[in-house]
């Protein structure tokens, strides 16, 4: 079965072996620079067998990402995101009350965040955080639902401020939410769960 | 626009088509055993709108991720961390006093942690975790700056204790907090944010 590999000095060629492949055992980029999917959705894959791994060998666990700049603070009190805010992973609102809603972007921001409409598919999802920046301790922010977009209720939802509790000798809070937003529907509907 | 397709029957092939694939309905692997980027930064992407995706289908949800094990407790009571520390993606210390400061790694470690002075890019991030082992309740670890190295304060920097407040009735911290370092200088300076 045929195989291809990358080589420094024959360039592309044959490989022996069973299985697709594309080897190289140089410093290596694969680049497509335009809207990017990486698939292997395997139809083989069955329900509660993973079948997606990155090999990164077994002496380095993160993966290195690149991405931009983290935007400063979005608001201090309400805000609404937008598909703007998400894009960058990690939102900062400062909470200046004790319930802050800090809103779902809408629907038309969420096909935008998914890459379009010709792009946004159910099932696809991001990780982002939420950081309540507020010094006060009970100024807390509080994930809220917009149109078709589900979020947590209760303290799944709240995210405490960055202030130590003066009651407790403990440091209980990060004052950041860990969230997973999920495409519902391509009408732009998502829910959102807390992580962590 | 050429594509390229690997068959099993017919080896490296054109496919009809516009842009490009590699694609492949079999078992496959795409092996590039040396500093490997996929690269999507996608000229052509625009601010707040996603442009970059995995697609494992909609059945499953994590990725196989193939590392090392996690290394045992790195030290008690203070210390500071190494490229090697962060690039196993957790990191165990176990406080022995109320603040107990991690101190984050020297940008020659940072630089070395990103590849090399020949691979380290601004806009270049990993995700790693800090976990604190101790059991008496109020020894909190302290993310702490280093020289190039920025982290944010309060309560954002405390990791608790892995012990209970028996002062509360509630089940507070979770003794890990999960971290974001990104490169903001090739000289090896990072900015690091609390993501949950």
């Amino acid at each position: 079965m045929p195989r291809v590999q990358i080589t420094d000095n024959r360039g592309l060629e044959q490989k022996t072996g069973t299985g697709v492949a594309l080897d190289s055992t140089i410093d290596s980029t694969l680049t497509i620079n335009k809207h990017t999917i990486v698939e292997a959705s395997t139809a083989h894959s069955a329900a509660g067998t993973l079948s997606v791994k990155i090999d990164k060998g077994i002496h380095h666990y993160p993966i290195i990402q690149t991405g931009p700049a983290h935007a400063a603070s979005l608001a201090t009190g309400a805000h609404t995101l937008t598909a703007a805010n998400l894009a960058t992973g990690f939102c900062t609102v400062a909470g200046n009350a004790t319930n802050v809603a800090v809103t779902m972007l809408t629907r038309a921001q969420s096909i935008l965040l998914f890459g379009g409409s010709s792009n946004i598919t159910v099932g696809d999802s991001i990780v982002w955080s939420l950081h309540n920046p507020g010094a006060t301790v009970n100024h807390t922010l509080v994930l809220t639902t917009n149109t078709g977009a589900v979020v947590p209720a209760s303290a799944a939802g709240k995210v405490g401020s960055n202030a130590a509790n003066n009651n407790t000798a403990t440091a209980p809070g990060s004052s950041t939410g860990r969230f997973q937003t999920r495409v519902t529907n391509v009408d732009g509907s998502t829910k959102t769960i807390r992580l962590a | 626009m050429p594509r390229i397709q690997i068959t099993d029957t017919r080896g490296l092939e054109q496919k009809v088509g516009t842009g490009v694939a590699i694609d492949s309905t079999i078992d496959n692997t795409l092996t590039l055993n040396k500093h490997t980027i996929v690269d999507a930064s996608a000229a052509h992407s625009a601010a707040g709108t996603l442009s970059v995706k995995i697609d494992k289908g909609i059945i499953h949800y994590p990725i196989i991720h193939t590392g090392p094990a996690p290394a045992a407790s790195l030290a008690t009571g203070t210390h500071t961390l190494t490229a090697i520390n962060l690039s196993k993606g957790y990191c165990q210390i176990l406080a022995n006093a109320t603040s107990t400061a991690i101190t984050m790694p020297t940008k020659a470690h940072i630089i070395a942690l990103f590849g090399g002075s020949s691979n380290i890019t601004v806009g270049d991030s990993i995700e790693w975790s800090l976990h604190n082992t101790v059991t008496t309740v109020n020894e909190a670890l302290v993310l702490t700056a280093n020289t190039g190295q920025t982290v944010q304060t309060n309560q954002a920097i405390k990791v608790a204790a892995n012990s209970a407040d028996n002062n509360a009735s509630t089940v507070g911290g979770s003794s890990t907090g999960l971290f974001q370092t990104r490169v903001t200088n090739v000289d090896g300076s990072t900015q690091t944010v609390r993501l949950a």
